[in-house]
């Protein structure tokens, strides 16, 4: 169930580990879902992560194998493991997010972990002030917050008279207000990882640039699954492009958002929308996730698709999982897996 | 083609949200409605669709006027809309083929005429493939769509029965980028074929991909810009 792991490796050790995870939900008359295949991913302290992808690619489900809250009815395969941060070279006990008792579970995923919901509408009770909630996120660590102090943190996070404020009910605060409140109480504990899951869906832009700002304040690691790739630069260190399921580029945001490798990153790069110019259309949809899936799955969609691209599953090798981009990449001396596909004015880091 | 001119609307019991707003939208044009939450975007389209009273000023889509028959409903075939919420806008129990064709049916019933069956399964057949659905079976449930497949399908039945004018609120922002810029095609589409296509969003750059003119409500002076693709 729990495996030793070195803390203070080179590289920023990792706080949170995906080794081959596999998420199959159960499907109509025995057929299953394929929600996540061969999922490696290594958040490492310090890193801040995008998720992107399109609508059915597996984000929310990455996000929940992060939590360790994948629904029991799910069929896992492979492991997840969170990796507490222990002192420099002190062996420390990882824990299984996919096996470990929820009680084991939740002694050390509170600690490490804080959640951003994507509505926080619907994360705050109606009948409770937000000053309760609050509270209520400082005592699950065991800690205690005067009102004269929460109205302190609400003020640091641009709330307008917070201590008249912390007494009001959810529903007569904003949406804006409320993610800023759901974002100090996910923070409450100062987490080593904070995860959150399309927090900006459903603010105006302005507003969504920000929170996502306030996000980076306040996480010391951060892994955030959003749409809004073109609010991604100058937020994070890395990103992850998610297609049916799998990874198929995870590499540094300014290099993948300059010259992305996989030519699904490029299509959905060149999908955001600039003014005078209508943003491209990807024909077609997805595959469906309940079949194996046999050669690359966004081949059917690619214009650079080759009879090979159906042949075998790509892995992810240099941060990109495309048969195209590996050979080109083979083919430049010495160099790294280069543009396949390159964004017109692509987003700027 | 959609006409606003000094409309006031807003609330009962509440100030007026929108107050000496003006706007028109020609035939064959997109106008992008532009501003931050609660400016009253929603409260111009909610007016021009005639769910809204206006407390003053004239409204008109067409020959059809809420404004001076306060409570009328839109003719139909007039008005599509297509809202931003696509899997609340469709029915969890009816088809895709039954969706799209909607509108076909409520004409059909009120002029007691209209299509053949054959004529209105090559209606739906059509409409689907115009909004880039050509393969899916007209017999799948709603409820089996993508969010980004259930915008398709509201921009189908929207524009099925060929309306004069399309109203989109928010019709992108539940959507993932790839969907995003396939409606927004469709919605170009259907401008360039002369409908009037009025969109509200708080995204400038979407609008100003894809509109003929955008109008920021927080600043209401019409900033022109025009696709190049």
């Amino acid at each position: 169930m729990t495996a030793p792991v070195t803390a203070g490796e080179a590289g920023g050790a990792p706080l949170v580990r995906l080794d081959g995870l596999d998420v199959v939900y159960p499907g109509r008359r025995g057929r299953g879902v394929w929600a996540l295949r061969q999922v490696d991913l290594q958040i490492g302290a310090g890193e801040r992560v995008a998720v992107v992808g399109e609508s059915g690619s597996g984000k929310t489900t990455l996000l929940r194998a992060l939590l360790g809250v994948l629904p029991p009815r799910a069929r896992v395969g492979g492991g997840a493991v969170l990796c507490p941060p222990g002192e420099p070279g002190r062996e420390v006990a990882t824990v299984d997010l996919v096996g470990a008792p929820e009680r084991r579970l939740r002694a050390v995923r509170g600690r490490l972990v804080g959640y951003v919901p994507q509505n926080p509408q619907a994360a705050f009770d109606p009948l409770r002030s937000v000053g309760h909630h609050l509270r209520e996120a400082w005592a699950a660590h065991g800690r205690s917050i005067t009102d004269r102090e929460l109205a302190a943190e609400l003020e640091a996070v641009g709330i307008a008279e917070p201590a008249r404020a912390l007494g009001q009910r959810p529903a007569t605060w904003s949406g804006g207000m409320l993610q800023r409140a759901a974002i100090v109480a996910a923070t409450a504990h100062e987490p080593p990882l904070v995860l959150a899951d399309e927090p900006t869906s459903a603010l105006d832009r302005p507003l969504a640039r920000t929170m996502l700002d306030l996000l980076r304040r306040r996480s010391l690691s951060l892994v955030v699954v959003t749409h809004d790739l073109d609010l991604v630069p100058g937020l994070v260190d890395r990103v992850v492009v998610m297609y049916a399921g799998r990874i198929v580029e995870d590499r540094p945001a300014a290099d993948l958002l300059r010259h992305p490798a996989h030519p699904y990153t490029a299509a959905l790069l060149r999908s955001l929308p600039r003014p005078g110019r209508l943003p491209d259309d990807l024909p077609g949809d997805p595959p469906p996730l309940t079949e194996p899936d046999e050669g690359c799955a966004f081949a059917p969609r690619c214009s650079r698709a080759e009879p090979g691209c159906r042949d075998g599953v790509p892995v992810l090798a240099g941060g990109v999982a495309c048969l195209l981009a590996h050979r080109q990449g083979a083919d430049a001396p010495g160099g790294p897996p280069d543009k396949v596909d390159p964004a017109p004015e692509a987003v700027a880091p | 083609m959609i006409r606003v001119d000094d409309l006031s609307a807003g609330y009962p019991g509440r100030p007026a949200v929108v107050d000496g707003f003006t706007l028109d939208v020609p035939a064959g044009t997109c106008v992008g409605l532009l501003g931050p939450s609660g400016c009253g975007k929603s409260t111009v389209l909610k007016v021009v669709t005639g769910q809204l009273p206006a407390r003053s000023g004239t409204v008109a889509v067409a020959s059809w006027s809420p404004t001076d028959r306060p409570g009328s409903r839109p003719p139909l075939g007039l008005l599509g809309v297509v809202s931003q919420d696509p899997v609340a806008s469709l029915d969890p129990l009816w088809t895709v083929g039954r969706t799209v064709a909607e509108p076909l049916d409520a004409r059909r019933r009120a002029t007691a005429g209209g299509l053949t069956r054959e004529e209105r399964q090559q209606a739906v057949a059509r409409q689907l493939a115009d909004v880039r659905l050509g393969h899916l079976d007209p017999a799948t449930r709603t409820t089996a769509l993508s969010v980004g497949q259930a915008q398709r399908v509201a921009i189908a039945r929207a524009l099925i029965a060929g309306p004069r004018a399309i109203v989109a609120d928010e019709p992108t922002s539940a959507l993932d980028p790839t969907s995003a810029s396939t409606v927004v095609r469709l919605l170009r589409q259907a401008a360039d074929g002369g409908v009037a296509v009025l969109v509200v969003s708080h995204h400038r750059a979407l609008l100003e991909s894809f509109c003929d003119a955008t109008v920021d409500m927080a600043h209401p002076a019409p900033a022109a810009s025009r696709p190049g693709g």
